[in-house]
């Protein structure tokens, strides 16, 4: 007998062998287990089959084949064909879930004994289908060319809804366009609806439109990172988030919203915010990250706001943030005072270190950026437009462009427009106030134009600080304007009013360096201008001061100031003053405006020079370090501060002489100042 | 009598693409009937009371009642000690299923088979068989 020893070689298992599937069907579902992890499969009593954990009863299973197949553990399938779709399942899990269907609506239940994270994959076309899922574990929902709108909001009226509380990868395949819409009538919170957090990536593009609430709805925190992701429109907010917003990549494009453009509030309000966590861990702060991509946002809704956050928002790095809101005030029957659009909102802080932004608002009261508290800027770019007039509303009566006189109007019934709003100042009593919040300007590039009725370029509820920055303000009302002291100590600044003081502190405004060149309207609004009513004075003690509109009155002058024999509208004048060169442009005519300059070394003025070469900073309206050619130098005047400040006489040019009389300080009328019978002739 | 090497030799390169992991589906009545029905195209139907295995071979049918299990049967692995002379018959197919004959015993099919490799279906189990 023999016995020969056969070797049964392992065979090299790549090529030359083929792993094969079980495909159990069972109605549109198929499970495939693979062959090499069935071990044995059990037959009881003739009814049932189980397969890996799953039990089959056999009356509803319609076939099973077997196939070369490949199986990823830990997915599932879903392809929609119009009014069906087929899922497949693979082996390992397939215990754990409980799949429904009707017609194309998905509903898979995870059993809590899910162990491992669960890929769902969907992909196809219906008009009448949906995708919901619930369990107690985190997923991964990928999108993989898919275009579905829910009509019958059968297990939900969302188009995707993940009951899940866990930590959602919601993935848009790159290459694909994934087109959602969910049902027009329904109890669902958003066309997508993530109980837990959901977080967007990969390179795909996801259009998404909320028929019944918002666009995205998630009941924790959001990000996004290189997905194009297009709010189509939205019944209330494009998107809806709580705890924190994080935006690292790709964009958000809003294109209609019945309310905000996006939304991030606090979840736990008993507890409160956390504030920012390391690497945002256990965070719930209301916080906006904007870090990177593009967020667009356009709204038409009154009152909306572009970007909202119950916490504070930061801009940083490449971010770029568009928002145009077109929408009037409101009336707030709950909170009983007039509310109105804003591109750029924070119940907290806003952060701004970076980023290009862009914030138009045209509706009545809109403002381009507020913040309760503390506005900080210390780089970035930032244009801001806004051309509503100011919006009254006393719960009875609307006036979306009111003109009369707020002074004795209860502040609760009308919104100004404003370019940016920092703060608050809360009554206390009718004589008393407290005050919050603060602007702090560092850096960053600043450009704010308003056209409406009260419409402040910028304004402090409370205090206003800048030591860096280039700030260009052209506005209707106070081009800057703080409640409390202002200090500014570098930067430079373009502020200009064209119905009241280019800078209107209303404590007292320090300047001791930077490039300011403020403008005033007509007497009596200054240049710059303080609370002298109640006590309040300008201490100026250095840096370079352009003032067409003269100081207020009582200012504390340490640096020496000169007042121009008159000026020119419209014309670039050259300001020389040791190294420094500055060239800069006047506006149109101002009736009683007097012309003041200063610099740490006695300035000699050129008007009407042509530049040949500089910086141009201030929307142009400035250049420094500046070649030009040297024109008709400016009779210069001591200047000494506000309507009785000018002692002039004995600066340069052929002004002077008899004009001016004897009054002291001339009337800023563009004539040169006392003096008497005072030649003029140079200094 | 031919003299022949009966060892499996180790294929260290991809043959074809036909070779399946598990070439047999094993199915067992409670009654510890083991019927093995080849994998390639293979299609289970339930009709009624029974399972129907179809594969290009024909279709085999079992009474749903009498199953007790059903397992995939693996590509022979390792190295075994073989009884050539062990009680047949045997079953020999190719690798793509093809049955090509019934032998008395594992010794007879080894010695009229022309080379090649074959899978050969005992009583007790599968082999996988190089004849040179």
């Amino acid at each position: 007998m023999k016995k020969i020893l056969f070797s049964a070689a392992m065979l090299v298992m790549s090529a030359s062998a083929i792993a094969q599937t079980l495909n159990v069907q069972v109605g549109n579902v198929t499970y495939q287990f693979p062959a090499a992890q069935t071990g044995q499969m059990t037959y009881t009593d003739g009814t049932s089959l189980s397969i890996m954990g799953k039990t089959f009863t056999l009356s509803e299973v319609s076939g099973m084949t077997i196939d070369d197949s490949t199986v990823n553990d830990d997915s599932v399938s879903v392809v929609y064909n119009g009014t069906s779709a087929t899922v497949t399942v693979s082996g390992n899990i397939a215990q754990y879930l409980t799949i429904t269907q009707s017609g194309a609506h998905v509903s898979i239940v995870q059993s809590d004994d899910v162990a491992s994270e669960i890929t769902y994959q969907l992909q196809g076309n219906t008009t009448d289908g949906g995708f919901y899922t619930e369990g107690s574990y985190k997923a991964t929902v990928v999108l993989n060319g898919l275009t579905l709108t829910n009509t019958s909001a059968t297990y939900s009226g969302a188009a995707l809804h993940v009951q899940n509380g866990k930590r959602i990868k919601i993935k848009t395949v790159e290459g694909t366009t994934n087109t959602l819409v969910d049902a027009a009538d329904g109890s669902q919170k958003g066309c997508i609806y993530v109980k837990g957090h959901a977080e967007f990536a990969q390179k795909g593009t996801l259009n998404v439109t909320g028929q019944v609430k918002h666009g995205i709805k998630t009941g924790e925190y959001m990000s996004l990172k290189k997905t194009t992701l297009n709010i189509l429109s939205a019944a209330s907010d494009g998107i809806n988030c709580a705890q924190y917003l994080l935006v690292e990549s790709g964009s958000i494009t809003i294109s209609e919203s019945g309310d905000d453009g996006i939304q991030c509030d606090i979840d736990d309000t008993d507890v409160g915010s956390t504030g920012e966590t390391t690497d945002h861990e256990d965070e719930d702060s209301g916080n906006i990250y904007l870090n990177g991509g593009t967020v667009t946002v356009s709204t038409s809704a009154t009152a909306a706001k572009g970007v909202k956050g119950e916490g504070s928002i930061y801009i940083t790095d490449e971010a770029v943030v568009n928002v145009t809101t077109s929408g009037n005030g409101e009336w707030d029957s709950d909170d009983l005072e007039t509310k109105a659009a804003c591109g750029v909102s924070s119940d907290a802080n806003i952060y701004i270190t970076g980023g290009t932004i862009t914030l138009t608002a045209t509706g009545s009261g809109g403002k381009g950026l507020k913040c309760d508290s503390v506005l900080n800027i210390s780089g970035g770019t930032m244009t801001i437009v806004t051309s509503g007039g100011l919006y009254y509303n006393n719960g009875t009566t609307e006036n979306t462009n009111y003109t009369g006189d707020t002074d004795n109007v209860d502040s609760d019934y009308y919104s100004s427009p404003k370019g940016i709003k920092a703060g608050t100042k809360t009554e206390v009593t009718s004589t008393s106030y407290t005050y919050a919040g603060a602007v702090v300007i560092s850096g960053g590039t600043i450009n704010v134009t308003t056209s409406g009725q009260n419409a402040e370029g910028i304004e402090s509820k409370n205090t206003f600080d800048v030591t860096g920055g280039y700030i260009y303000v052209d506005a209707h009302d106070d081009a800057l304007n703080s409640a409390q002291d202002m200090t500014i100590s570098g930067g430079y600044i373009y502020a200009r009013a064209s119905s009241n003081d280019g800078i209107d502190a209303n404590g007292n405004c320090y300047i001791s360096g930077g490039l300011i060149y403020a403008i005033g309207a007509t007497s009596p609004e200054v240049a710059i201008d303080v609370n002298s009513e109640d006590s309040k004075q300008l201490y100026f003690t250095g840096g370079t001061l352009i003032a067409l509109g003269g100081l207020e009155s009582g200012a504390s002058l340490s640096q020496d100031c000169y007042s121009a024999a008159s000026w020119s509208a419209n014309t670039w004048y050259a300001l020389s003053a040791g190294d420094q060169e500055i060239a800069f442009l006047t506006p149109a005519s101002i009736d009683g405006a007097t012309l003041v300059v200063s610099a740490a070394s006695k300035p000699t003025l050129y008007s009407g020079v042509t530049v040949q070469s500089g910086t141009e900073i201030c929307n142009s309206k400035i250049f420094i370090d500046v070649s030009y050619n040297k024109s008709d130098s400016v009779t210069l005047s001591n200047y000494t501060g506000g309507n009785s400040g000018q002692t002039g006489g004995d600066q340069g040019g052929d002004q002077g002489g008899d004009q001016g009389g004897d009054q002291p300080g001339g009337d800023n009328n563009n004539q040169p100042g006392g003096g008497g019978s005072t030649p003029g002739g140079g200094f | 009598m031919r003299h022949f090497l009966t060892t499996l030799l180790v294929l260290a390169t991809a043959i074809t693409a036909q070779a399946y992991d598990y070439p047999y589906l094993a199915l067992q009545t409670t009654s510890g009937t083991v019927t093995q029905v080849a994998t390639e195209s293979l299609s289970l139907t339930i009709s009624g009371t029974q399972l129907k295995a179809t594969n290009s071979e024909g279709t085999q049918t079992f009474t749903l009642s009498e199953l007790s299990c059903m397992y995939f049967v693996a590509s022979a692995t390792g190295i075994d000690t073989i009884d050539l002379n062990q009680a047949g018959p045997v079953e020999v197919s190719t690798l793509t299923g093809a049955s090509v004959g019934r032998y008395e015993s594992l010794s007879a099919a080894c010695s009229t088979l022309p080379a090649g490799v074959y899978i050969v279906q005992t009583k007790s189990n599968t082999l996988k068989i190089a004849v040179q």
